[in-house]
């Protein structure tokens, strides 16, 4: 399966984006081209305020394209409203450089929310949720609320609910910054298996040199540029 | 599970996650709807006193001076008016009724209190109370009278049965059950002829005139009749009609009736503030929270109803206290003040209601917030 045989999941072409308007417009996104095949596992890395989570909320529809292609697993994401953004966005995993989980639900009703979403027939969501959870070393935790739960803790619970749901396309912001090098191990396990035996587009920013090798590619901004994308071949 | 009962669900964990929290919102809706049901049970108090006297007359229609409105005004009339309604076909008794308000004196603290002493002559059918029917008799020998047995403490005792009225001496021979009312304290009954003793009224003038029509008649012909041939001065109406006239003024002619709507209405904005304060930091607390949501997909819909849903949780939490409560302290008012204070079933569907819509409202107001939220403020 080359990136070039099918369509694309993610495609950008010519993406730029600025804060504000007019005088005090401050562009941190500049002619941005970049391709990625559904299963690919990409990194991205950069100096901080180089503009990777701006890219990553642009993907994931959290901000509205200015000018540039995005296209990502079928959706132009120009002027995508109501529904369908609201459906776009389901079909995602994003994990967030903050973990915002609500202080009232416990690790299993987090991760529900996400489930809750895409019902379907019988226990087999709430089997999902208690195996995921269980995988990231939290079983013993899924009734625990984040005021009971270490940082980390917390932060695979929000990894939990970004891909319990079984996404097409995962988009993650450094998410094993709070985490100790076993549990990252297990996260990068965990969403390189997605790529790999699902075809999860997984699209990982982090400045943790010791992960790279988990990845397909490595993709680097600086100041907002395309700076180096390199194919990794085992 | 639908959509609806997730939101449901979702909101009842937020909810009742923090209990303190909770506890202290539940008090303010609590709070807000008391001051509502106190107002409603007031007005009902008002409403109840104010026509206990004309719901006890035995009466098929009434003759009054036109200008008596509410039924407890002073407008008196010449009794030659009774007669003319007794001249009408149908009619088969015609009985005066005379009221006065005049001074009881308590007589442990030598103070002065308002008593409507009502005049009736003892053999004609006059009150619907059983114990004035069987007492009745009793009130012949002039200088008697009846006590109101739901007057208020202020009168004082009368250890030997004797009471001051107007500086005259009264033998009070017995009791009925009516109640206090905005204006006295209590009631007397005495017969016509204690009466003139007691006022030193002229018997030509009477404050009305009760009708009993033959069993079987129709009171409209009657009316029709009395209409025709009584003199402009006096009008005639059924009791029920009286009753809803008397309703209609305690209702929305008095300004203490509008003040105990203000007052409810004033309950109301209080709750909407309460609620609106308790949603909108329960939002504004979570801000961060309800923007992940809608990245992960969640739309403004099912936001809104998770508030929406909270909001009703609030309002049935807050509506069962105060329904206890506000019982209570009607009654505690009732016993201690002889007014008819109390609940019907629907001024507490109202309540429901108003509570349901109050929280709703506020609910509305919060989600406000939650409209203008976009995910990327995550960042
Ligand atoms: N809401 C915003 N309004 C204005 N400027 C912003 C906003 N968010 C980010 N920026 C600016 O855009 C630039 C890129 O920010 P971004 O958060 O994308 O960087 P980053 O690569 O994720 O950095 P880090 O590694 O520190 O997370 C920065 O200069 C930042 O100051
Ligand atoms: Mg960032």
């Amino acid at each position: 399966m080359t990136p070039d045989s099918q369509n694309p999941a993610i495609a950008l072409e010519g993406l730029s984006y600025a804060f504000g308007a007019g005088e005090t417009a401050k562009q941190v996104l500049f002619d941005i081209s970049l391709s990625l095949a559904p299963g690919e596992f990409a990194i991205m890395t950069g100096p901080s305020g180089s503009g990777k989570t701006t890219l990553l909320s642009l993907v994931g529809a959290l901000r509205r394209p200015q000018s540039g292609k995005l296209n990502c697993i079928g959706h132009d994401l120009h002027g995508l409203e109501g529904a369908e953004l609201e459906g776009y966005r389901q079909q995602l995993g994003f994990i967030f450089q903050l973990h915002n989980l609500f202080p009232a639900l416990t690790a299993f009703q987090s991760v529900q929310m996400a489930t809750d979403l895409h019902p379907e027939p019988g226990a087999e969501a709430n089997d999902r949720i208690r195996a995921l959870l269980t995988r990231l070393g939290l079983g013993e935790r899924m009734d625990y609320r984040p005021h009971q739960l270490s940082g980390g803790q917390r932060q695979r619970v929000a990894i939990a609910r970004a891909l319990v749901h079984r996404p097409a396309l995962v988009l993650a912001d450094e998410p094993t910054a709070a985490l100790d090098s076993e549990n990252t191990q297990i996260v990068l396990q965990l969403l390189a298996d997605l790529a790999h035996e699902r075809g999860t587009t997984v699209l990982m920013v982090t400045q943790d040199s010791r992960v790279f090798e988990s990845a397909d590619r490595l993709i680097n901004l600086v100041d907002g540029r395309l700076d180096s994308d390199v194919r990794r071949t085992d | 599970m639908s959509g609806i009962r997730r939101a449901v669900r979702f909101s009842f964990r937020l909810l009742l996650h923090e209990r303190s929290r909770l506890v202290a919102s539940i008090g303010g809706v609590t709070f807000a709807l008391l001051l509502m049901l106190l107002q409603i049970g007031f007005r009902n108090a008002l409403l109840d006193s104010a026509l206990q006297l004309l719901r006890q007359v035995d009466a098929d229609i009434l003759v009054i001076n036109k200008e008596k409105d509410p039924f407890l005004a002073r407008n008196n009339m010449h009794k030659e008016r009774l007669y003319q309604a007794l001249s009408v076909q149908g009619v088969e008794t015609a009985s005066p009724l005379w009221i006065a308000l005049l001074q009881w004196k308590n007589l442990d603290k030598e103070t002065l209190h308002p008593i409507r002493v009502i005049g009736f002559r003892p053999d004609m059918p006059t009150f619907l109370i059983d114990a004035v029917r069987e007492d009745a008799p009793k009130l012949k020998r002039i200088g008697t009278a009846l006590l109101d047995a739901r007057s208020r403490d202020s009168y004082g005792d009368l250890p030997d049965g004797i009471a001051q009225i107007n500086r005259r001496e009264i033998e009070i021979v017995g009791s009925f059950p009516l109640g206090t009312d905005f204006e006295v304290d209590g009631s007397l009954l005495v017969s016509d002829e204690t009466f003139f003793e007691l006022t030193r009224q002229s018997p030509k003038w009477i404050e009305i005139a009760l009708l009993k029509l033959v069993p079987g008649t129709e009171p409209g012909p009657v009316l029709e009749e009395l209409a025709r041939i009584l003199p402009g001065d006096v009008r005639a109406f059924t009791k029920a009609q009286l009753i809803d006239r008397d309703l209609a003024y305690w209702r929305t002619g008095t300004p203490i009736s509008v003040i105990l709507l203000v007052g409810v209405a004033l309950g109301f904005a209080v709750g909407v503030v309460i609620c609106y304060q308790i949603l909108y930091t329960e939002v504004l607390d979570h801000l961060a929270e309800f923007a992940t949501l809608k990245a992960m997909g969640y739309g403004d819909r099912y936001i809104q109803w998770v508030v929406i849903s909270e909001s009703v949780l609030l309002s049935v939490l807050g509506f069962v206290p105060s329904i206890v409560l506000g019982s209570a302290m009607l009654s505690l008012l009732g016993w201690s003040s002889g007014l008819p204070a109390g609940l019907t079933l629907a001024d507490g569907a109202n309540v429901g209601a108003l509570a349901l819509s109050m929280c709703t409202l506020a609910g509305l107001l919060a989600l406000r917030k939650v409209r203008s939220l976009e995910p990327a403020e995550l960042f």
